[in-house]
C-alpha cells in the first residue's frame, strides 16, 4: 500500500495524534501473524 | 509466551528524511526495525519493507522516478511479487507507483503550494494488512506535508481499482485535487 500522509508522524498523542499508530500497527501485527502462521 | 518481533527493513535512500521517525516508531510499535541502504541489491531476512518519506536522489526530474531504479527497489519488486508486505509513505508512495507497483501517478499539488497539516481520513477498507486495526468509516487525523500528493489515474482505470477495491483511505475533504480524494492505494491483492 501507498500513501501520502504520514502514520510515522501520528503515534503518540504527544504528537498531536496517535492515529497513524493504527496503520503502523495494523502492519506490526500482520507481519507478526504471518510469521506465527508460517512457523 | 513470547510472540516473535516482525522484522521490518526501512530503506533509506540519500535526501530521505522520515527514515528515522519510522524505524523509531515501528521500534515502538514493537517491531524489530532495521536499515537497508539503497545500494543493497539483497534484502536481509525481511518480513515487511517500509519506504519512508523524503526526497529520495533530491527528487531531481520527478519524484520518485530515479530512485526506482536503486539495487535496493529491485529487491523490493521481487519481495512485493512474492506477496511481501511492502508500505510507501509520501515519497515512499510516489516511489511504489513510479515503479509500477502501485497504480497512479503523483503530481503537483493542485494549489501549486506545499502543504504541511493534519488531514482527516476516512478508512474505506480494513481488510488490509495496513488498515485491520482500523474501523470501517473510521476517520483518522494524521499529518501530510508534500507537494507532489495529487493522485491521478484515468476514468477506466479509476472503475477498474474501485471494482477491486484498491482506494484505502481517503481525504475526508479535498487537500492535493487528488482523484476522488484518494489518499492512500493497494496492490490488487491488497498489499
Amino acid at each position: 500500500m501507498g500513501l501520502m500522509p504520514h502514520p510515522e508522524h501520528a503515534v503518540d498523542p504527544l504528537l498531536g495524534s496517535a492515529d497513524g499508530a493504527l496503520i503502523l500497527s495494523s502492519l506490526v501485527e500482520s507481519a507478526r501473524e504471518r510469521i506465527l502462521t508460517t512457523v | 509466551v513470547t510472540s516473535p518481533q516482525p522484522r521490518i527493513g526501512v530503506l533509506r535512500f540519500p535526501g530521505a528524511c522520515d527514515d528515522r521517525d519510522a524505524l523509531w516508531a515501528l521500534a515502538a510499535l514493537d517491531a524489530e526495525a532495521l536499515f537497508v541502504w539503497h545500494t543493497e541489491s539483497d534484502l536481509p531476512d525481511l518480513d515487511a519493507v517500509v519506504l519512508p518519506g523524503g526526497f529520495s536522489y533530491g527528487d531531481y526530474l520527478r519524484c520518485g522516478a530515479i530512485a526506482r531504479f536503486a539495487p535496493a527497489m529491485e529487491a523490493v519488486v521481487d519481495f512485493a511479487a512474492a506477496g511481501g508486505l511492502v508500505l510507501g509513505i509520501c515519497n515512499g508512495f510516489q516511489i511504489l507507483c513510479e515503479a509500477g507497483l502501485l497504480p497512479g501517478v503523483l503530481r503537483r499539488n493542485d494549489s501549486l503550494s506545499f502543504v504541511c497539516r493534519d488531514v482527516p481520513l476516512v478508512v474505506e477498507r480494513v481488510d488490509t494488512p495496513f488498515t485491520n486495526r482500523c474501523d470501517e468509516g473510521q476517520v483518522l487525523t494524521i499529518p501530510v506535508k508534500h507537494g507532489e500528493g495529487n493522485w491521478y489515474v484515468d476514468d477506466d482505470l479509476y472503475a477498474e481499482l474501485e471494482a477491486r477495491r484498491q482506494i484505502v483511505l481517503r481525504y475526508r475533504e479535498p487537500v492535493n485535487g487528488s482523484r476522488n480524494d484518494v489518499a492512500a492505494s493497494s496492490t490488487s491483492a491488497g498489499t
